[in-house]
């Protein structure tokens, strides 16, 4: 009986650090703050306003754009560059390895390029966002 | 009022021992959560991560499971505490896998770390670590089975632990996705690391002391049964205060710094804190060789340690059942409660293969002139004369030996494990509520 109680015991245990790695998990992964914010908008916005400052090339314009549509986003939740945000998929050295074409079907179709991969799609991206995005990665040398 | 009753140990104290067990593996996890926190990676991810975080702080606190500790050890019986060790291990073990498992299944790519060649450093070191526990796991679930000597065992066991343990720090410090802070960092180091002071105190101050108080081997008699009956005397010091019934870790011709020590009960009177008797029963290497130990060598005592103590409960009589060499640790209650006049009725049920391997057959025939026992021998191969109880001992032969009263009594179980499972039951069903059992379970390792 002792030995049972030591099984249980040990089963319990087991039990609750389960139960506690689930909340650490559900923590972890609470909607961000930011998820709400209007993708378009903002970057419409910040565009003109970016448009309207005197000195800045296009280039220049469409790579700040691209990254901020990156952080609306939220793609560090699975991404890192120079490791900030989830080490588990990085995308230094991007632009190196993959062409444009390669980065937009991975936005927009990631099952094309890996049937079993567990990625959103982001086909609600405007053409124009979604060129800014593949611009900024493709910089990602 | 039975003389030598010590404070009975509650229940409270078990609930203290088991929540700070529960806080130290669950509170380094949301340690990680404090402050900057990481951003999350879906939930299967960080449910992977966080397994193999807890694991760690799991395996890390079954270092301190098997210190030893008195106080943490004490409301539950060391012997327990080596079973639960055993079963977190399996536990902590399979929560680290699940880590790689997790990750393996449900990401893409994910794989590729476990080739060596291709994997960074860091990854590498998470998966030798987990062979490492897999190499503990295995050696420890079937020693026997690959013929295993205890003490070598023993050293791969800790040996391999700390290699581990170390790998897997490796792995998480250099990942460092939740370790990220300098403060996470060096919080987390230094509870992975708490077992390096375990260590130094495990083989350095405690050998010491241990050191410092010696023994002396008076005799070594042969008992029946091929069991030997190992008496030591304390040498320039007041000896080791123990209440009967429990065990002590026993060195000879060894330095305690060596670690070379093996569990036995104390089967003499705890009247006398500076004779202590050992009854050891031939098992393995190292019990072979106690017929060789000579009067005047040297032993090293580390204890005492369990539970298994009449001293602990208050009760109008107790029931002892014994099989083959536990009769040992009740040996050194009987013969404690006999130095101390003691009044109350007494059953023992011993439990032998034949009638010459009855360990202490003549002593426990004449301690019943000293005291109210009533002793009961069941034989499973009985000589031709014999018209005592044969075959195992069942609730019937109980049931006809003990008074009707008998749920009042406390009851003292030690013997071979199957034997202390069917019979821990059996009392059970005769209606004797469990905190009235008593086990003293030898199979530590």
């Amino acid at each position: 009986m002792r030995i049972r109680l030591a099984k249980w015991m040990a089963l319990l245990t087991g039990i609750l650090v389960f139960m506690m790695a689930i909340l650490f998990a559900l923590i972890q992964n609470q909607p961000a703050p930011s998820a709400g914010v209007p993708v378009p908008e903002s970057v419409d916005q910040l565009r003109s306003d970016l448009q309207e400052t005197p000195g800045i090339s296009r280039d220049k314009i469409d790579a700040a754009l691209g990254q901020v549509v990156y952080d609306l986003l939220g793609c560090k939740s699975c991404h890192s560059i120079a490791g900030q945000g989830n080490r588990r998929s990085p995308l230094d050295g991007a632009g190196k390895h993959l062409t444009s074409e390669e980065i937009r079907e991975w936005i927009l179709a990631p099952d094309k390029m890996d049937p079993n991969i567990r990625k959103p799609d982001y086909t609600f991206l405007s053409p124009d966002q979604v060129n800014l995005l593949v611009k900024y990665i493709q910089n990602l040398q | 009022m039975e003389g030598g009753y010590i404070k009975q140990i509650t229940w409270s104290a078990g609930a203290f021992w088991i929540s700070t067990y529960l806080l130290l593996i669950i509170v380094p996890l949301f340690i990680l959560l404090a402050g900057e926190q990481p951003a999350g990676g879906g939930f299967w991810w960080d449910f992977a991560m966080a397994l193999g975080f807890a694991g760690l702080t799991m395996v890390c606190v079954q270092f301190f499971l098997t210190a030893r500790f008195h106080g943490a050890t004490a409301p539950f019986g060391i012997d327990i505490i080596y079973y639960f060790h055993r079963y977190l291990a399996l536990i902590a073990f399979g929560l680290l896998l699940s880590h790689p498992a997790i990750l393996i299944f449900r990401e893409t790519g994910m794989a590729r770390y476990l080739n060596p060649v291709k994997a960074p450093w860091h990854m590498t070191a998470g998966t030798l670590s987990l062979l490492f526990f897999a190499g503990i796991i295995s050696s420890s679930l079937w020693r026997k089975q690959l013929k295993l000597e205890y003490d070598w065992w023993r050293l791969a066991h800790g040996s391999l632990a700390t290699g581990a343990v170390i790998l897997a720090l490796i792995h998480i410090v250099t990942v460092g996705k939740y370790t990220g802070a300098p403060w996470k960092k060096l919080l987390w180091s230094l509870f992975i690391l708490s077992w390096v002071f375990l260590l130094i105190y495990i083989r350095l101050i405690k050998p010491w002391f241990i050191l410092k108080k010696p023994y002396r081997v008076v005799r070594v008699n042969a008992e029946r049964g091929n069991t030997w009956v190992l008496t030591v005397e304390a040498d320039g010091h007041k000896g080791m205060s123990f209440i009967p019934g429990q065990f002590a870790w026993l060195t000879l011709r060894h330095s305690p710094f060596m670690l070379k020590e093996h569990p036995f009960s104390i089967s003499s009177s705890a009247v006398n804190p500076a004779l202590i008797e050992f009854t050891i029963r031939e098992f393995g290497d190292f019990t072979r060789t106690i017929k060789d130990i000579h009067p005047g060598e040297i032993a090293y005592i580390d204890g005492p340690y369990g539970a298994f103590s009449t001293s602990r409960y208050l009760s109008g009589g107790f029931v002892f059942i014994s099989g083959g060499v536990g009769i040992a640790p009740i040996m050194g209650m009987l013969r404690t409660m006999a130095d101390r006049h003691d009044t109350r009725p007494l059953y023992l049920f011993d439990c032998n293969r034949t009638w010459e391997s009855v360990v202490f057959r003549d002593e426990i025939q004449a301690l019943k002139e000293s005291l109210d026992l009533k002793v009961v021998h069941v034989l499973e191969h009985p000589p031709g004369s014999w018209d005592g109880e044969t075959g195992f001992l069942t609730r019937d032969i109980l049931e006809k030996h003990l008074p009707d009263d008998r749920k009042m009594f406390h009851y003292f179980i030690c013997g071979p494990e199957p034997m202390t499972n069917i019979l821990e039951k059996t009392i059970y069903l005769m209606g004797v509520p469990l905190r009235r059992s008593h086990t003293e379970i030898f199979n530590l390792v």
